[in-house]
């Protein structure tokens, strides 16, 4: 067997029946006993082959495409019909509507909720910037009272975390990471020690009247 | 026959007679969508494509030709019902020959339990009688069916799907989930060894 052999076989295999290079190899098989006895397998099994294909009885022929008619062939009622076609379209409508109307209902209340806590800290926390000062993270931490300031990001949370005064100062920051319970008490310390300051300016204010 | 389903059936006589000669033309998977419209000519045509070939197909599984021909029926009783949702190059045909080739090895299994309630015993179609045997019988094509029936299954598979079932190579290799080149490789190698197998047989004959 040799290359050559090899490459007429694989081209008539890709070639097909009745192709030219089929009747290339035939010829070439001619003078080689390989390709020759290749080509007489190959016949034979196709002669057996086309022995076998054969016909299926035309009842059973008939059966099947009766039952082609009987699974495809749908009888039309066309009252039913439309009925039909109008309860599917009406009832993905009506749930369509459910869910946009529920959707326009409950996230906008849910939205002006969160909103106006939001509003109300951001004018607590604006209310803050106006009396205290820059620092007010340290002049809180020396009043006893240590709060991060809800705007915080997280260099000033680290910043914080650096400025503590005492590792036990350190060890409560993390407390005033979000929390519904731990906002509220912030709030809460907020409001205290902006009372104290406000409380302590105006003394210091009048006592400096005392002195002109 | 209602009138109305004599209306309905018009219907369906006017489209396929307006398809005309769009039958012989169509692909393999337009005439599913027809057929599922319910163009029973559709349906003729993919039966004529075929049916013959998966006759052929089925018989290397099963012993006999009238079982092959059950097969066939079967396999086309199940495009009917279930046709496939989508198709390969458009073709029918790895679908349909994989299907034949389930439902005859079922349909063999099947039988070999009836006959004998032992899975195990009966003789198969292709492992019957060595070759001796059958060289007595001085033909030449009984032989060479012998010497296929002893092929490794990944060859004779390629070898019966291409010359019984008239499968290409690309629907070969989309039947058995193997690349084209595979297959074609195991074509060559099954004739190679087939001719090896022959020559020893053959002074003999």
């Amino acid at each position: 067997m040799s290359r050559k052999c090899d490459v007429l076989r694989e081209k008539a295999m890709r070639g097909g029946e009745g192709s030219p290079a089929e009747a290339a190899w035939k010829r070439h098989s001619r003078e080689c006993p390989d390709c020759h006895a290749e080509i007489y397998v190959l016949e034979t099994l196709r002669r057996q082959a086309l022995n076998e294909r054969m016909h299926l009885p035309r009842k059973d022929m008939a059966m099947l495409v009766d039952v082609v008619r009987q699974q495809y062939h749908q009888p039309r009622d066309d009252r039913r019909g439309f009925w039909l076609t109008t309860w599917q379209l009406s009832w993905k409508a009506a749930a369509l509507a459910v869910l946009v109307f529920s959707l326009l209902q409950v996230i906008p209340g849910e939205w002006a909720t969160d909103l106006a806590r939001d509003d109300a800290v951001a004018a607590q926390l604006a209310a803050d910037d106006v009396v205290g000062d820059q620092n007010s993270l340290m002049a809180s931490a020396d009043s006893g009272n240590y709060f991060v300031p809800l705007s915080a990001g997280v260099s000033e949370l680290e910043m914080a975390l650096l400025s503590a005064t005492s590792p036990k100062d350190a060890a409560t920051l993390p407390e005033v990471l979000p929390g519904q319970s731990i906002d509220r008490a912030i709030r809460q310390a907020r409001q205290a020690v902006t009372q104290q300051r406000v409380k302590v300016m105006a003394q210091i204010e009048r006592d400096m009247r005392a002195f002109p | 026959m209602s009138s109305k389903e004599l209306t309905n059936l018009s219907i369906y006589e006017v489209q396929a007679s307006a398809r005309g000669s769009q039958y012989g033309e169509a692909t393999d998977w337009k005439l599913v969508k027809w057929m599922c419209d319910g163009d029973t000519v559709a349906f003729e045509e993919i039966f004529a494509r075929y049916e013959t070939r998966l006759v052929a197909y089925a018989s290397r599984y099963v012993s006999s030709l009238d079982l092959a021909k059950d097969v066939c029926q079967e396999v086309f009783l199940k495009l009917i019902a279930r046709p496939p949702s989508k198709l390969i190059y458009d073709n029918l045909g790895p679908w349909l020959f994989r299907v034949t080739r389930n439902l005859a090895i079922d349909k063999r299994r099947r039988r070999k339990f009836e006959i004998t309630g032992d899975e195990s015993e009966m003789p198969e179609a292709r492992d019957e009688v060595n070759p001796l045997q059958t060289l007595t019988r001085h033909n030449d094509a009984a032989v060479i069916r012998d010497l296929v029936n002893r092929l490794p299954d990944d060859l004779r598979e390629v070898v019966e799907l291409r010359i019984d079932g008239g499968v290409s190579f690309k629907d070969i290799a989309v039947i058995l989930d193997i690349p084209q080149g595979t297959a074609l490789w195991r074509m060559h190698r099954a004739v190679e060894v087939l001719r090896q197998q022959w020559r020893n047989y053959e002074p003999q004959v």
